[in-house]
């Protein structure tokens, strides 16, 4: 009987770790402590998550120059932007994509695009790609809600802003939600979605 | 004379544009369904997906190269909606693909990801091979070289 109790715990665990080879790599982030980054921005200077200890968080969205979904997102972004800052969690925009690959998303033409588009928040060129894979990203728009929590930064939300790329036909904001749910002291639900994007052009 | 100018109109129409016939995932899947000893290589792209554009002659080339065998190569576009009638419709006419093309008519498509293959996240070019008959289902996220597309095939269409 014994040894079938055994039998059964060692299948349980090989499932269960199967499992986890499954898991996005973006998933498995949650509840765990935010990679920490150091990343220079459009105006030249660097910015780094623990530049931000004194918010209550902080709204990591990796984006880009060319990719037409996230361009169809860059108003939401900004709005998100200034919803959120008020409330504690300001948007910080990190770019990944070789700039070989896509001209278009040149440090050159990212400081062109914020300024353009009129950008509140710091975009910040990921020029080793070492942040993106740390971070499990896999396209772009990829939002990532990062809760300070007594001073380390923990993955509370993994996914998408919200669940319709046509501003229009949005129903549900997922990533002011998961906000307000933790404003309120719940857990986030849900605190993984997907969305179609571009995928992240990895250096070759 | 008007119904001369109408068929000219009729006949030069599929030179303006050529607009794919639409389709929903459960459609998708009913095709797959009815044909199960057939291997359907569906690759979602989109016209501003470079790397998804630069793939598509690969798709072409083996398509050709298993002519002879039950194999289907289908490009299913998830442009947007708004521009389902020119930009995509523009771009069909000029690179006058040989593999089917068909627009994937899913407005909530952010919700369906996981319907698609739960392993994917999300990000273009994304490709699935699946054949009822023999249980075959394998996707890849990400673009193919013309080299590891053609070992992929091989070693589903020995």
């Amino acid at each position: 009987m014994k040894t079938i109790h055994r039998l059964f715990w060692m299948l349980a665990l090989s499932a269960a770790s199967v499992f986890q080879v499954h898991a996005q790599a973006d998933q498995a982030l949650l509840g765990q402590d935010a990679p920490s980054f150091s990343l220079m921005n459009i105006d030249g200077k660097m910015v780094s998550l623990d530049d931000y200890q004194s918010s209550k968080g902080v709204i990591l969205i990796f984006t880009c120059n060319h990719c037409p979904y996230s361009i169809k997102y860059e108003d939401r972004i900004i709005a998100l932007d200034a919803k959120m800052k008020a409330q504690g969690f300001p948007v910080v925009a990190i770019n990944p994509n070789d700039a070989v690959a896509y001209p278009d998303d040149s440090y050159a033409n990212m400081k062109k695009r914020a300024k353009k588009k009129g950008f509140t928040f710091p975009y910040l060129l990921d020029d080793t790609q070492q942040i993106a894979k740390a971070y499990g990203a896999t396209r772009t728009p990829h939002t990532y809600l990062l809760v300070n929590e007594s001073g380390k930064f923990v993955v509370r939300y993994v996914g998408a802003i919200d669940d319709n790329t046509d501003p229009s036909a949005v129903s549900v904001n997922y990533l002011e939600s998961a906000v307000s749910q933790l404003q309120q002291s719940q857990s986030v639900s849900p605190d993984y979605t997907k969305a179609v994007g571009c995928g992240i052009k990895w250096k070759k | 004379m008007r119904l001369c100018i109408f068929l000219l109109f009729v006949a030069t129409g599929g030179l303006f544009a050529q607009i794919p016939p639409k389709v929903t995932l459960s459609g998708l899947n009913a095709r797959v369904e009815s044909h199960p000893d057939t291997l359907f290589v569906l690759n979602y792209w989109a016209t501003w997906c470079k790397p998804c554009v630069l793939e598509m002659p690969y798709f072409e080339q083996v398509a050709k190269e298993n002519a002879n065998r039950p194999m289907k190569v289908i490009f299913v576009s998830l442009d947007l909606a708004s521009e389902y009638e020119n930009r995509l419709a523009q771009f069909l006419k000029r690179k006058q693909l040989q593999c089917e093309v068909l627009f994937l008519d899913e407005p909530k498509i952010q919700t369906k990801i996981d319907e698609i293959d739960p392993s994917w996240t999300g990000a273009l070019p994304a490709t699935t091979f699946v054949r009822k008959s023999t249980q075959t289902r394998i996707f890849h996220e990400g673009d193919y070289t013309l080299e590891s597309l053609q070992s992929e095939i091989s070693k589903l269409n020995p």
